[in-house]
C-alpha cells in the first residue's frame, strides 16, 4: 500500500492540552441534587463565552451561548438514567463544518442545525443508563469517560475524541466528544476493579479547518496546499471509517487499584487512531482512514508528608506506550509506524497557605527512529519532546475569586499563558475574564497560534 | 441578510429572556430545602449603613439575623434544634480521672469524639453554611457529610493500619461546585498527614490532594480547616482556669444578651479554660477555648492575632444532654445540633453554619468511603 506525504496531527495526542483546568470547582457538573421532581433530578446552567482578537480590538473570535440541562432520573436503588442536553447558539464561527471553518463577522448562516445536531457537538451530548448491583456496574449509552491522571496532557485519555474548534482552548467537557459506549466495572475489593469498555463505533477527532484561527499549521499545509495541487491532477478524496463490526470496534481494560495508600492504574486500549491518515488507495484515489493502535500504559499518584525538605505534597505519574503509532518520515515523505513511549510526572502542592501551584513535565521518546519526522506545527519530532505546565492558583475574597494563571511551554521555545479571574457575583451567577496568549516560532506546536490566537475573553454564566 | 440577522437578534433576545427569567426566579437549590428569606427587604431597614461604612446600632448581620429571630421564618428544619437519643459518649473517667487530664488529652477527646465521631459507628448528616459578609451579600453552601470512625474499634482492619477516622464532604449547593467531593482519612500517627481526594466534576476524575492547609478557610466560610482536621501537635496548650460558662454581655456576633443564651449552648456549663499557641507560623496566636469539663465539649473560641486583637469568635453548634440511666444502667445522652455562628471580626465577615440533618449508626455501608464510591456515586 503506498502511502504519501501527509502532515499527520498524530503529536497532538501528547502534547495538546486541551481543557486543561484544575479549577473543578468551576467546571460543568453533572447533576446531584438540583430541582427534584420524584425521582427525577434537574440542574444545569447557561452561559455566554465571549473573546476578542488582541491583534484587532473589536473583532470578535466568539461569541456562543449555551445551555445545558441535565435530567438525572433514579428509576431504583439500582439503577439511574442520565441525560445531558446542550443546545448551542454561535454568533461568529460558520456553522458549515461543524464551526470549524473560517469566522464570520455576525452570523449570517443562521441554517436550521444551530442546535450543533451531529456526531460532533450533538444536541443529546450524554444518554446512558447506569445499572449498579453489589459489586458490579454497567454504564450503557453516550457518555465520556476519562482515564489517566495527568492534566491536559494526553497519553491514557484517549477514550473519547476530541472537538478542537478552538484548538486547545476549550475545557474538556466542551472539548470532548461523547460517544455511544458500554462501561462494565467489577469491583473486587472496595477499591480494586476492573474496567471494561467497548466502542462499537468510531468518532475521529474533529480539527479546525485552515480558514479558522486556531487551524493547525500542518492542516493549512494540507487543505490549503497539497490536497488542491492532488485534486488539480483529478485526484478524488473520500473518508473510510472502521464500520460497526465486532473486529472493528475499539476495546478498553483498565485495573483501578490501591496499595497501601498508593492509587494506580494499569491500562490497555485497542483502538483506532483519532486522527486519520491519508492514504493512496490508486491512481487517482486517496481515503482519509484511521490507523489501529494499542496502548499500554498506568498511572499512580501518592501524597507525601514529608519528603525532599517538604511537607504534604502529591506526586503522580501517568506513562503510555504506543504501539504501531504512524508517522510522516519528512525524507521520504512516507508514513512509518513507530512506537513511542510518553511519560508525565506531577508535582502538586499548597504554598504559603493557600496558592496552589501543580506542575507536570511530561516526555516522549520517539523508539527507532531514524530520519526526521514532522509534527502539527511542521517542525520535525525531536528523539524526545518535553513539555512543560505550571498552574498557579488562588481564592480571595471569601473565595469569591478565583485568580489563575496557567502557563504551557515546549523545549522548542513556544509557550501558551492563560491568565483568568473569575469572580462568583452570587450562588448562581459567575463572570470570568481572561486572555489565551501564545509565543514562538509558527512552526511549533503553542507558536503557531502566536496573534492569530491571542485574545481576551469574558464568560457570564448562570447556575441552577 | 437582514432576515437572518433579525434572526440572530430574536435568539439572543430569547437567550437573555431565559436567563433573565431563570434569575428572577431564583431556582438554585433542592426544593426540599428551604431558604432563607431576604431579611433585608420587606420594609426592613438594612443593617449595613453604607454612609459610615458601620452596622447600625453596632450589630454585625449574624446578630441582625438572630436579634430578629422571630420576625424571620425559617421553618423548622432550620430554626428547630433537634435530638437524637441513645448515643454511647466516652465518658470512660470518672471525674477525679477527668481532673488529672492534660490539657492537650482534653483537645483529643473533644476533637476523637464529636470532631471524629468516635462514639457512634458512622454518622451521615447535611450541613448548610450561611455567610453573609459586610456588604450584606448572603451565600449558600450545602453539603453532605459522613464519617466512620475507627477510635473505638481495635479490631478492625482499619484501626491496625492506623486509620483513625474517614471522611467524606459533598458538595449540593451551590450548582457550581455540585458534585465536587473530598474523602480525608485521617490517622493515629500525628505526624502523618491526612490522605485527601477529590473528584473534580469538571474533569471527571478523583485526584490526590496534599493535605490542604489547615491555616485555609473552608469553602470560604469563617471555618478553618484546624477547626474540622485538628491535628493535635499543631499547638502548645495550657490550662488558664476553670470556670462557669457565662455569656457576657460584650460577647460576640452583636447579640443582644437574651438571645445569647437562646443560641450559646453550655451557658452554666463547668469548664476549663485552654490557651493553644501555634508551634510554628499560624494565622493566628492565641486561641482560647471552652471545653466542658464533664464531655469535652468546646462552647466557645476565641482566636487573636500577634498585636492580641480579637479575630475570629466561633461557638459550637454541638452540645450533649445527659439524660436519667436507661434500664442497663448506663446513662443515656442527646447530642443537640444547634446554629453554629462564627464572626471573623476584623472584616465583619460571618458565618452561620447549621447542621440540619443527622443520622448516626446507620446502614451506611463503609465501601462509601472509598475512591470507587467519587468516581461512581453509588456504593
Amino acid at each position: 500500500m503506498k502511502k504519501v506525504k501527509f502532515v499527520k496531527l498524530r503529536r497532538i495526542a501528547f502534547i495538546s492540552l486541551v481543557g486543561f483546568s484544575l479549577s473543578g470547582v468551576i467546571g460543568n457538573t453533572p447533576v446531584q441534587g438540583a430541582f427534584h421532581i420524584g425521582n427525577l433530578l434537574i440542574g444545569g446552567y447557561l452561559k455566554n463565552e465571549s473573546s476578542w482578537h488582541l491583534q484587532r480590538p473589536g473583532e470578535l473570535m466568539k461569541s456562543q451561548w449555551q445551555f445545558n440541562l441535565e435530567l438525572d432520573y433514579h428509576l431504583s436503588d439500582h439503577i439511574t438514567c442520565f441525560l445531558q442536553l446542550r443546545p448551542e447558539y454561535e454568533a461568529i464561527f460558520k456553522w458549515s463544518s461543524h464551526g470549524m471553518g473560517a469566522h464570520d463577522e455576525w452570523k449570517d448562516e443562521l441554517q436550521d442545525n444551530w442546535f450543533r445536531n451531529d456526531d460532533f457537538n450533538p444536541l443529546v451530548r450524554e444518554a446512558w443508563i447506569h445499572i449498579n448491583y453489589e459489586n458490579f456496574e454497567a454504564r450503557l449509552g453516550r457518555q465520556i469517560v476519562v482515564w489517566g491522571r495527568s492534566d491536559g496532557i494526553r497519553l491514557l485519555d484517549m477514550v473519547n475524541p476530541y472537538f478542537m474548534r478552538e484548538g486547545v482552548l476549550d475545557e474538556d467537557e466542551d472539548a470532548k466528544i461523547p460517544i455511544w459506549m458500554f462501561k462494565l466495572r467489577y469491583w473486587f475489593t472496595v477499591e480494586n476493579g476492573l474496567e471494561l469498555l467497548w466502542i462499537p463505533r468510531y468518532v475521529p477527532s474533529v480539527a479546525p479547518l485552515k480558514d479558522s484561527p486556531f487551524a493547525f499549521q500542518a492542516t493549512k499545509m494540507l487543505e490549503g496546499e497539497l490536497i488542491p495541487m492532488l485534486k488539480s491532477f483529478g485526484i478524488k478524496f473520500k473518508h473510510s471509517e472502521p464500520g460497526t463490526s465486532i473486529s472493528k470496534s475499539e476495546i478498553g481494560l483498565r485495573w483501578l487499584g490501591m496499595f497501601k495508600n498508593f492509587n494506580y492504574s494499569l491500562n490497555y486500549f485497542y483502538t483506532w487512531d483519532d486522527v486519520m491518515d491519508m492514504v493512496a488507495k490508486g491512481p487517482k484515489l486517496y481515503t482519509f482512514k484511521p490507523d489501529r493502535l494499542s496502548i499500554f500504559g498506568g498511572s499512580f499518584d501518592y501524597a507525601f508528608s514529608h519528603a525532599l525538605f517538604m511537607d504534604d505534597w502529591v506526586i503522580r505519574g501517568e506513562f503510555a506506550y504506543y504501539n504501531g503509532d504512524n508517522f510522516i518520515n519528512m525524507e521520504t515523505n512516507q508514513i512509518e509506524e513507530r512506537d513511542h513511549f510518553d511519560v508525565m510526572w506531577g508535582f502538586d502542592k499548597n504554598f504559603f497557605v493557600d496558592y496552589y501551584v501543580s506542575f507536570q513535565f511530561a516526555q516522549s521518546f520517539l523508539l527507532h527512529r531514524g530520519d526526521d519526522y514532522s509534527g502539527p506545527g511542521l517542525s520535525a519530532i525531536d528523539s524526545i519532546e518535553n513539555q512543560y505546565t505550571l498552574m498557579l492558583q488562588k481564592f480571595v475574597y471569601d473565595d469569591r475569586i478565583m485568580l489563575e494563571t496557567l502557563i504551557c511551554a515546549s523545549d522548542e521555545g513556544d509557550a501558551w499563558a492563560r491568565p483568568r479571574v473569575s469572580f462568583e457575583y452570587t450562588d448562581e451567577i459567575k463572570l470570568t475574564l481572561g486572555g489565551n496568549f501564545f509565543w514562538g516560532s509558527s512552526d511549533d506546536f503553542y507558536g503557531q497560534w502566536h496573534r492569530s490566537g491571542d485574545q481576551i475573553f469574558f464568560e457570564i454564566k448562570y447556575g441552577f | 441578510m437582514c432576515n437572518h440577522r433579525l434572526s440572530c437578534v430574536i435568539l439572543s433576545i430569547v437567550f437573555v429572556g431565559i436567563f433573565s427569567l431563570l434569575c428572577c426566579l431564583n431556582i438554585s437549590i433542592a426544593q426540599e430545602e428551604k431558604r432563607i428569606p431576604d431579611i433585608f427587604s420587606g420594609g426592613e431597614e438594612a443593617p449595613f449603613d453604607k454612609r459610615t461604612d458601620k452596622w447600625f446600632g453596632g450589630k454585625t448581620p449574624l446578630g441582625y439575623i438572630f436579634n430578629n429571630f422571630d420576625k424571620i421564618e425559617l421553618g423548622d428544619d432550620v430554626y428547630g434544634r433537634f435530638t437524637k437519643p441513645g448515643l454511647p459518649y466516652p465518658f470512660e473517667l470518672s471525674k477525679e480521672e477527668r481532673e488529672k487530664l492534660t490539657p492537650d488529652q482534653v483537645m483529643r477527646r473533644w476533637i476523637e469524639g464529636v470532631g471524629y465521631k468516635a462514639f457512634a459507628k458512622n454518622y451521615e448528616g447535611s450541613i448548610r453554611f450561611l455567610t453573609l459578609d459586610r456588604r450584606g451579600h448572603l451565600r449558600e453552601k450545602i453539603g453532605k457529610e459522613y464519617h466512620v470512625s475507627y477510635i473505638n474499634k481495635p479490631e478492625s482492619k482499619e484501626r491496625k493500619e492506623g486509620v483513625m477516622n474517614k471522611f467524606i464532604f459533598k458538595v449540593v449547593a451551590p450548582e457550581d461546585a455540585r458534585g465536587l467531593s473530598t474523602m480525608t482519612w485521617r490517622y493515629f500517627d500525628d505526624d502523618k498527614s491526612d490522605d485527601i481526594w477529590i473528584f473534580l466534576t469538571s474533569l471527571r476524575k478523583v485526584r490526590r490532594m496534599s493535605d490542604a492547609s489547615k491555616q485555609d478557610s473552608f469553602l470560604g466560610t469563617d471555618h478553618h480547616y484546624d477547626d474540622i482536621s485538628l491535628k493535635i501537635p499543631i499547638y502548645n496548650y495550657k490550662f488558664l482556669k476553670s470556670e462557669v460558662f457565662q455569656v457576657k454581655d460584650d460577647d460576640i456576633f452583636g447579640l443582644e444578651k437574651e438571645n445569647l443564651k437562646r443560641f450559646i449552648n453550655g451557658v452554666g456549663r463547668e469548664c476549663w479554660v485552654i490557651e493553644a499557641t501555634p508551634k510554628k507560623s499560624w494565622y493566628f496566636a492565641k486561641r482560647i477555648s471552652w471545653q466542658d469539663k464533664e464531655n469535652y465539649i468546646e462552647y466557645k473560641q476565641l482566636k487573636y492575632d500577634k498585636k492580641g486583637r480579637l479575630i475570629i469568635t466561633r461557638a459550637s453548634e454541638v452540645s450533649l444532654v445527659q439524660e436519667a440511666p436507661n434500664t442497663s444502667g448506663a446513662k443515656d445522652y442527646y447530642i443537640i445540633f444547634s446554629f453554629a455562628p462564627v464572626e471573623t471580626v476584623l472584616n465583619n465577615h460571618l458565618t452561620w453554619g447549621n447542621i440540619f440533618t443527622g443520622n448516626w449508626d446507620t446502614d451506611l455501608p463503609e465501601s462509601i468511603f472509598s475512591t470507587r464510591y467519587m468516581l461512581t456515586g453509588v456504593y
